[in-house]
């Protein structure tokens, strides 16, 4: 496991699109997010990654390193779980990006809630939550091309999805406490998309839902990445 | 020439994406209309019989034509760099202008294809359904309709400069996908920054008179002045943004717009194509 953590981590170092992504994360985000809004981050921190993961866990299938990997003797648990820990580490590292470039430019404003641990958290677990899933497209689907499809048409809708629950458990709630407890809220909540979407424009976030969020996002990346494990054992690999 | 449009008419013929984007067009046609005709059944079923059938309804498909296009033209560029296809092409005697030509008509034929799928089921379901549109805007629908079919070529050929100068097609996928989100969101950020409103009213209740007064205050969010021009040439010129106009309805201007829309599609296939001509194929 550690030699293959070792390799997939400096594939990453030498990758040049990984480098530009999180260029991008750091300093053109921050610089939209000054002059076009925090909605800006939101969708990156959901583009980044599903154009990221299917590229460069899409490269061991083309390249072959993949069938190298099996045919070494790794097994396939630790195969998947290396492929997908160095993906969470890029994800990470891209919100760690943001918030670096965030600090450097907004000193004042910027970031919609306090840099306090739980915003930390709570973007930290969409990052996770998110890799999790493009992990899942890119590790089970050997095409690159379909994957990076798949998994950035599935950000874009789940992004959608967010949006609009949130818009339909607005206009349907009296109060307001009375709308973040409605099963469309759980269903906003779990997603991650709705969850960047409520860390972007900063409105709607109570106490509870904040210490909710990261405990929503580990349940889905575990849950995920199990069922990724599953399938993934029984994958013909060609 | 001929030959090159007749290996990619055949080729797209066979292509299982080619024909899953038509059957979701049909579809995105079928359910845009029931539904239209379940809302007045619901709701106004007594106006029913004096419903006609909306702008809304023959331009659904432009909200989803720039995703449609995106994926299409870059699976549909396909194997034929890694696979030498290309470059047998080229060594057959075809020039790269050609080439070039060939991908881009077969792309922009495709989108009419898709295109005319959608509003060929609108019409047939939304006519018995919901009857044919008002006489008096059937000249304005198809000022519309001209400038959605331009935007359509203005999308293929955007899309064209990216699937013949990338060398691969997750490569392209990739590019045309986020590149196509960064425009949504731009003409998202544009609407809404066109929409802001140039006055506030306020509406203060005096308790000494009892009545409520109003003030209207300038709006400091409205985007005037040059901003304003620069904006609104950018919605109207970006194909995303024009496909956002006529999903929307938003459109004063389809002629406008259609000529955006060729213009658009000739500054990118001479970009595209300068970049193709000059690229290095292994």
């Amino acid at each position: 496991m550690n030699r293959l953590m070792s390799a997939n981590v400096s594939r990453l170092i030498r990758d040049r699109f990984f480098w530009i992504c999180l260029a991008f994360m750091g300093l053109v985000v921050p610089l939209g997010n000054g002059i076009f809004g925090n909605f800006f981050y939101a969708l990156a921190a959901t583009a980044i990654p599903a154009a990221f993961c299917p590229l460069f866990l899409g490269a061991e299938y083309s390249d072959g390193t993949m069938r190298n990997k099996i045919a070494m003797g790794f097994s396939r648990f630790t195969v998947y779980l290396s492929d997908f820990t160095v993906c969470a580490v890029a994800g990470l590292l891209f919100n760690a990006a943001w918030l670096a470039g965030s600090l450097l430019f907004h000193r004042d404003r910027g970031i919609p809630v306090d840099l306090s641990a739980p915003f930390l958290l709570c973007t930290a677990g969409v990052c996770l939550a998110w890799t999790a899933v493009f992990a899942l497209f890119s590790l089970l689907i050997q095409s690159k091309a379909h994957a990076a499809v798949i998994c950035l048409l599935t950000a874009v809708v789940t992004f959608l999805l967010g949006i609009q629950l949130t818009v339909m458990i607005n206009a349907g709630a009296d109060k307001a406490a009375a709308g973040t407890n409605t099963p469309l809220a759980l269903l906003r909540d779990l997603l991650p998309g709705g969850q960047a979407y409520l860390l972007a424009i900063g409105d709607f976030i109570t106490e509870g839902q904040l210490i909710r969020f990261p405990l929503y996002s580990l349940g889905l990346a575990v849950a995920v990445t199990a069922i990724g494990l599953y399938l993934f054992r029984y994958r013909d690999l060609k | 020439m001929g030959k090159l449009l007749s290996a990619n008419y055949a080729r797209l013929r066979r292509d299982r994406l080619f024909w899953g984007l038509v059957a979701v067009m049909i579809l995105l046609g079928t359910y845009t209309v029931l539904h239209r005709w379940w809302i007045y059944w619901d709701l106004q079923p007594d106006r029913l019989p004096q419903a006609r059938l909306s702008w809304f309804e023959l331009f659904a498909f432009m909200q989803y034509i720039g995703p449609a296009m995106a994926v299409l033209t870059a699976f549909f560029q396909g194997t034929e760099y890694s696979d030498g296809t290309l470059r047998t092409k080229l060594v057959v005697g075809c020039t790269r202008w050609e080439v070039y030509l060939a991908f881009f008509v077969s792309v922009a034929g495709t989108a009419l294809v898709l295109a005319f799928v959608c509003i060929a089921v609108v019409l047939f379901l939304g006519i018995p359904l919901l009857g044919p549109p008002r006489l008096e805007n059937i000249p304005y629908l198809l000022e519309g309709l001209i400038g959605s079919l331009a935007t359509c070529l203005a999308f293929s050929a955007v899309f064209t400069v990216v699937g013949m100068n990338c060398s691969g097609s997750a490569q392209a996928a990739v590019i045309c996908l986020v590149s196509l989100i960064a425009a949504e969101w731009l003409v998202n950020y544009l609407v809404s920054a066109l929409h802001a409103p140039a006055f506030n009213a306020f509406r203060n209740w005096d308790p000494a008179l009892g009545i409520y007064t109003e003030t209207t205050v300038p709006n400091p969010g409205y985007v005037g002045g040059l901003r304003r021009t620069l904006y609104q040439f950018l919605y109207e010129f970006l194909p995303s943004g024009q496909a956002s106009q006529y999903a929307a309805m938003d459109s004063m201007h389809p002629s406008r717009m259609a000529v955006y829309a060729v213009l658009f599609s000739g500054l990118s296939t001479m970009a595209g194509f300068s970049l193709f001509r000059r690229k290095d194929l292994k």
